[in-house]
């Protein structure tokens, strides 16, 4: 493996604070209008994120850059429409604002396992390039 | 944005498809939603491979951050469909743990899922600096 043995600790330390905070919030029985700070803390986390694909593949050239294009743009559109998606499936509304719901919901649910052929298409260029 | 006409028609076809499918819906023709999100799968599968051989064949930090990234979408993948069914089947208590728990969880699952694609491509970032 190419971790290092800090990224182990971030990545178990990441699951166990979910869990904490899950636990948290059932045992102080936090209602739902705290749940939805999480959803916000969840919008700036995407965000956040999507700064540093923004900034990676303008930065990072090649073959390898490219490569991270592609799966950049399929993250990020990803990340972009998953909470619009996510209060969609808990609200159930007829109209996106002009747009009627169910078309675009099917759009958009297509389109979420299409991206992620987008996604392996740009590890897959990855790959390729790589190849002496 | 340095893509190469292939590349374009990869992500024009996958939205190509994905609009042909809600215009579809729209004319009246059911669309089979439930295998349409079964293909998730096969892509996945396929992201996976491709990560795994590309780390094998770069090494170093591109295999690191490769492995964050490819975590961090794989994590997202497992949490959805068992997050989406909770959903529709009206956030229930399960395995005797309060909604609360669950709502945390798989909400906070979306946030770790993207820290973990975001500390991937920030250290994407910093190998090209």
């Amino acid at each position: 493996m190419g971790l290092k043995k800090q990224d182990y600790a971030v990545v178990l330390g990441a699951l166990a604070l979910l869990l904490v905070a899950s636990t948290v919030s059932m045992v102080l029985g936090f209602s739902i209008r705290v749940e939805a700070i999480v959803d916000l803390a969840t919008a700036l986390m995407i965000l956040s994120s999507l700064y540093f694909v923004y900034k990676g593949v303008n930065l990072v050239g090649g073959t390898v850059g490219r490569a991270m294009t592609i799966v950049g743009l399929g993250v990020g559109y990803y990340g972009i429409y998953i909470l619009p998606h996510l209060y969609y499936h808990i609200v159930q509304p007829e109209n996106i604002g002009p747009l009627p719901a169910v078309p675009t919901e099917i759009f958009f649910h297509t389109s979420t396992t299409m991206v992620f052929f987008v996604i392996a298409w740009g590890f897959y260029r990855l790959y390729e390039g790589g190849k002496e | 944005m340095n893509l190469e006409r292939k590349d374009l028609a990869v992500i024009g076809t996958a939205l190509g498809i994905s609009l042909i499918s809600g215009l579809l819906k729209a004319s009246g023709v059911n669309v089979p939603l439930g295998p349409v999100s079964m293909l998730i799968l096969p892509a996945g599968i396929i992201s996976i491979v491709f990560v795994y051989l590309a780390a094998q064949q770069y090494g170093g930090e591109i295999a690191r951050y490769l492995y964050f990234i490819a975590l961090g979408i794989g994590w997202f993948m497992l949490m959805t469909l068992p997050h989406i069914t909770w959903h529709q089947s009206g956030a229930p208590a399960l395995l005797g743990l309060d909604p609360s728990f669950w709502y945390v969880f798989y909400h906070g699952g979306i946030l770790t899922s993207y820290f973990f694609i975001g500390y991937g491509f920030y250290l994407f970032y910093r190998s090209g600096q």
